[in-house]
């Protein structure tokens, strides 16, 4: 009994409850009666001193860490410790959300840990949740609920999910690709597909090297696809200017693409996408299918900024696809929904065990 | 200049755009009328009016003329694109009637806002339309038909998905159960130590209250007599005989609660009234071993050790007087001058009496 006061009566009154979404790309920290507090890039920079197996020190993380990825001397690594969703470098991420709450939920005298739910992809094994919930409680959590990405999405996009009709989510992250099709407050279907943004810069950065023989990095690469990029061919042409190491040369050289290009390097992470939607279709029993059909599917996530990410599947599916009111945060926002239930037994957490 | 426009670019294509051009007109010439133009335009669906009819009326209460009428807008602009609803519907992957239905702001056809949301931004990016963000942002946050379901308060949208019922899982009647289990300790524990006394209290009752009582307990002992009737032909003789006598034959148990019977009691009764200085005297004659015990009225032992054949014992105490007698057969008692006997207090197996006086 006294269990249960402090750990929900008390605990209430002195910690902040908080949704985290612990994306590849980025970290969104979303608090109970704060909104979204935090939205940094998943980048931490690291100091090594006195050579190999030497102590190793956090230098930064966020925003001020990413921008010093690709740009470090020998002493320090800019690393992104998330990975296809799931957590690549153990301790980094550890060290990384421990940052980042402490920023979102400054320690006072006497406040207690916070209670968190962290979002994890759908397609994650039981090892990659267990890291990821080892990981909050040693960043300092009290309690750490997970939640499915899908489910979190829908949640945050304000799709209907509680109620018997199918809905579709698809959620493009930096990292992976989550489809899920939901009814009844359960997902029905889910797959993840290890395909996101990182994979368009891939893409993009292979592109390049091989048609004009110039090495750009991930950072240039990332902005030509938020500048021209586009999933499907579209009335105008934008081009843009960037620059890179001439790999025949080895001298910086500095050159213009076009959208149409991009399109092309893009075909082959698009179309992984487009397949896993078209398997979730497959797979959706007849009656959510119909849903789904005269609704059309919902895209969240960054991929969903994609120009015409959305014309893409359209065309390939036949369906209406939406775009959710601000794709990048759905996650996090859907999280934070699932936080209000996290003493309920509403059963959209995930089990790891 | 709008009306001259739609006017001169209206394209008599398919029967939907007749139809709509026809309301066009009719909105234009009386824009504040809306009501009024609905229902004529939806006479060919009937399912439409009553709830077009109530939509238009609450966006009037509402102000209609505050939040842009997207669905209004995307028509014109339609319209003024020579486009057909059948052309656009193609385009956006939605069915004719779902294009029409946003184009009538009908949200009874339409689902859920989030889908009406992305069904008006993909429908105006088609029209390239450059107050994109302007409609979505007049499409309402929720239906009206949309009460527990898709409700904006996540606690309550929960609330939705909990279980009716759980087994196992008691929430607050799990509590009272608890409290109520607490409870019945404690009241059984209470009864536990009201007991002794109440199995004492016959021994201290007065006079009216025994004869009540014998005459109840005498009534139920008899059943019991008729039981055991079979069993015991000389305790149905003695029954007969002095019924009182039989029932601490038969009952032992039943005479050590209840030993003041009327046979020893009423005469008792009668010598208790001559005032003693509150002490008795008892009398014993002992024609057998035995051993005595007597507690008086404080619980104080005032007598306990064996007596041997053919000794007499005087004592004095103050009732009501609690006795054990072992061998009662070869004891003769007499209590205040009377002689009490002890066969009804004797316990068949042991020939051992227990019984109060008063």
């Amino acid at each position: 009994m006294f269990n249960f006061l402090s750990n929900n009566f008390l605990g209430s009154y002195f910690s902040t409850d908080m949704a985290v979404d612990l994306g590849t790309a980025n970290t969104l920290i979303y608090v109970r009666g704060h909104g979204i507090v935090l939205n940094e890039p998943s980048v931490v920079a690291i100091r090594h001193e006195g050579g190999p197996g030497g102590k190793r020190m956090i230098l930064q993380v966020g925003q001020a860490a990413k921008q010093m990825l690709g740009r470090t001397p020998g002493n320090i690594t800019a690393i992104r410790p998330m990975k296809d969703g799931v957590i690549a470098d153990f301790t980094v991420t550890e060290q990384m959300l421990k940052q980042f709450i402490r920023k979102a939920h400054p320690p006072r005298l006497f406040s207690a840990n916070p209670r968190i739910v962290i979002s994890v992809p759908c397609g994650s094994t039981q090892v990659e949740r267990r890291a990821i919930r080892e990981a909050a409680y040693g960043a300092g959590a009290r309690k750490v609920e997970l939640i499915e990405e899908p489910m979190a999405a829908a949640l945050g996009a304000d799709l209907p999910v509680e109620t018997p009709t199918g809905c579709m989510v698809v959620d493009i992250g930096g990292g992976t690709t989550e489809v899920a099709v939901i009814s009844l407050g359960g997902v029905v279907y889910s797959n993840s597909v290890r395909v996101g943004g990182d994979r368009f810069d891939e893409a993009i950065i292979n592109y390049i090297r091989r048609n004009y023989g110039i090495m750009i990095g991930e950072v240039t690469a990332e902005i030509i696809k938020s500048e021209i990029g586009s999933a499907y061919p579209g009335s105008e042409v934008r081009e843009i200017e960037v620059k890179g190491r001439n790999l025949a040369e080895g001298i910086p050289r500095s050159f213009t693409i076009s959208s149409n290009e991009i399109l092309e390097a893009l075909a082959e992470p698009l179309n992984s996408i487009v397949s896993a939607v078209k398997t979730a279709l497959e797979q959706t029993p007849p009656e959510l299918g119909s849903d789904i059909a005269e609704m059309g599917m919902v895209m969240t996530g960054g991929g969903a900024l994609l120009r015409d990410i959305d014309r893409l599947i359209m065309e390939e599916t036949g369906l209406s696809v939406i775009i959710a009111d601000d794709p990048l945060t759905c996650v996090v926002r859907g999280a934070g929904m699932a936080l209000d239930s996290i003493d309920h037994p509403v059963g959209i957490f995930a089990r790891d065990y | 200049m709008k009306d001259n426009e739609i006017d001169k670019k209206d394209m008599p294509g398919t029967d939907q755009n007749s139809v709509s051009d026809n309301n066009i007109g009719a909105t234009q010439e009386n824009s504040d009328q809306v009501a009024s133009f609905r229902p004529e335009r939806l006479e060919t669906i009937p399912s439409f009016q009553t709830t077009q009819a109530n939509l238009s009326i609450d966006s009037e209460k509402t102000g209609g003329a505050a939040t842009p009428n997207f669905g209004q807008r995307l028509h014109d602009e339609r319209i003024r694109r020579g486009m057909n609803i059948g052309e656009v519907a193609h385009r956006l992957r939605l069915s004719e009637q779902q294009i029409e239905a946003i184009e009538a702001q009908d949200f009874s056809k339409l689902p859920a806002a989030v889908f009406l949301r992305g069904y008006v931004r993909n429908y105006a990016n088609l029209l390239q339309l450059d107050d994109t963000t302007l409609l979505v942002e007049a499409v309402p946050q929720s239906r009206p038909a949309d009460s527990v379901f898709t409700s904006r308060n996540p606690s309550q949208r929960f609330k939705a998905m909990e279980p009716v019922y759980q087994s196992g899982r008691g929430g607050r009647s799990g509590w009272l159960l608890y409290v109520a289990v607490i409870l019945v300790a404690f009241v059984a524990y209470g009864f536990y130590h009201e007991e002794i006394p109440e199995k004492m209290a016959p021994y201290m009752l007065n006079e009216g209250d025994q004869v009540i009582q014998s005459g109840s307990s005498s009534g139920n002992d008899q059943v019991a007599i008729d039981l055991t009737l079979p069993l015991s032909p000389t305790a149905s003789v003695s029954s007969s005989v002095a019924p009182p006598a039989s029932v601490g034959v038969n009952l032992p148990s039943a005479a050590a609660i209840l030993p003041a019977l009327p046979a020893p009691s009423a005469p008792v009764a009668d010598t208790a009234k001559a005032p003693d200085n509150g002490k008795k005297s008892l009398h014993f004659v002992f024609s057998k071993d035995s051993w005595v015990k007597i507690k008086d009225s404080n619980g104080q032992i005032i007598l306990e050790k064996i007596n041997s054949r053919g000794t007499e014992q005087t004592i004095e105490g103050e009732p009501p007087l609690y006795l054990v007698i072992g061998n009662a057969a070869g004891v003769s008692l007499t209590y205040n001058g009377r002689k009490v006997d002890l066969a009804p207090y004797t316990r068949g197996n042991d020939d051992v009496a227990r019984f109060s006086l008063e």
